[in-house]
């Protein structure tokens, strides 16, 4: 019967234009119907008559529909605000490049250059940051020309290319940073035979990185993390105990909790 | 029936307001609420609801959010602001205004209001 109500919808809105705002009216109205079927039935009343009830209870959506399109609201409240904003992050990530260069020269004034040298990139990719996080979030968003969802689509678009460039700006901050870290430690510690062991973990946050700004490709990325971590850990056990002869074991063992974390996920997605 | 009902639709933001002033709410629990008022005898059309709604929210005197149903369609819940509080006050006062002095106007009564 709730399929019955959303067809007689469907002819009530037939011809209305597709706007955010009159699908929002289909979906209140629809979920009113319901509500309203379910409370009658649910006091015994025959579904026949109960539906007849709740279509004759609509009203003029013809009307409504009239008046939803002339009064297409506009919100310009938030450029001021956007402006503000930005202000705030442009600012701060200058100060972090000040900070970053301070730490340098005080760092090298102790005679620790490969300390400093890191606390500077690290504070540089953390400007970088601030100011492209800051630049994409209060530029100014594709104008749509009419509340069509066409129109929607365009901003949405401009609005993931937007997440792209953040995705790429993420890795490249990531990856500087993990080759300081890895040169710092190894020029500091001197044990180069072990220090590499830096970059599948790195391989490892990449994903991470890639599975927060692609939600649509999650499964995937988190799938990438698990096994370079995976890698990770059977270098750092192996190299550890020198039980290489056993080690290889921790693949296997892998393979099976990813097959059963996939199994497990099915299982939930189906209920 | 036709003037009783065209009274009421004048008044349908105020109804509907009453309702808020109590707790946030959704479309089909507040018309109940103005049915079960009403002794029965009046239920507001959808559309008409959904009209008010809009009405209401583009002066601001309600707020709204949608509900997180599972299953079927998702509610649309709203609540009264602060603004929409302080006019229904004036409009609940200026409604009781009026009520007296259309009641003094159709009055069949000669020998009253003649005390200014």
């Amino acid at each position: 019967m709730n399929e019955r109500i959303k067809l007689h919808l469907d002819s009530l809105f037939e011809g209305a234009p597709k706007t955010r705002q009159v699908e929002d009216l289909r979906q209140e109205l629809l979920a009113g119907c319901r509500d309203k079927y379910a409370d009658l039935t649910g006091g015994g009343m025959d579904s026949e008559e109960a539906y007849q009830k709740v279509i004759d209870g609509i009203g003029d959506v013809k009307e409504l529909l009239g008046y939803i399109e002339k009064s297409e609201a506009f919100d310009p409240a938030d450029a001021a605000e956007k402006r503000r904003k930005r202000a705030f992050f442009i600012s701060a990530g200058i100060l972090g490049y000040f900070v970053a260069v301070s730490m340098f020269f005080l760092f090298s004034f102790s005679g620790r250059e490969e300390f400093g040298l890191a606390l500077m990139v690290a504070f540089a990719g953390v400007s970088t940051m601030l100011l492209v996080y800051g630049r994409m979030t209060t530029v100014v968003k594709y104008e749509k020309t009419d509340d069509t969802l066409v129109e929607e689509m365009k901003v949405q678009m401009t609005t993931g290319k937007k997440d792209n460039k953040m995705a790429s700006m993420a890795s490249s901050s990531l990856w500087l940073l993990i080759v300081t870290i890895y040169l710092v430690v190894s020029f500091w510690g001197g044990r180069w035979d072990i220090t590499w062991i830096i970059f599948p973990f790195a391989a490892g946050l990449q994903n991470l990185i890639s599975a927060y700004f692609k939600p649509e490709a999650k499964k995937k990325h988190l799938g990438g993390l698990f096994w370079c971590f995976v890698v990770t850990a059977y270098f750092i056990i192996s190299f550890g105990s020198y039980a290489w002869h056993i080690t290889w074991i921790i693949f296997p063992a892998a393979a099976a909790v990813q097959q059963a974390v996939k199994l497990f996920t099915f299982w939930k997605e189906q209920e | 029936m036709s003037i009783a009902s065209d009274l009421i639709r004048g008044s349908t933001d105020m109804i509907i307001l009453a309702q808020l002033m109590r707790n946030e709410s959704y479309g089909y629990e507040i018309n109940k609420k103005i049915q079960q008022k009403s002794g029965k005898q009046f239920e507001l059309k959808e559309a008409t609801l959904y009209g008010a709604f809009r009405r209401l929210e583009e002066a601001g005197y309600v707020s709204f959010y949608w509900g997180d149903e599972q299953t079927g369609a998702r509610r649309r819940y709203y609540s009264i602001t602060e603004k929409g509080r302080e006019s229904f006050q004036i409009m609940t006062e200026d409604w009781h205004k009026a009520c007296r002095l259309i009641e003094s106007m159709i009055s069949l009564d000669e020998e009253e209001n003649r005390d200014e």
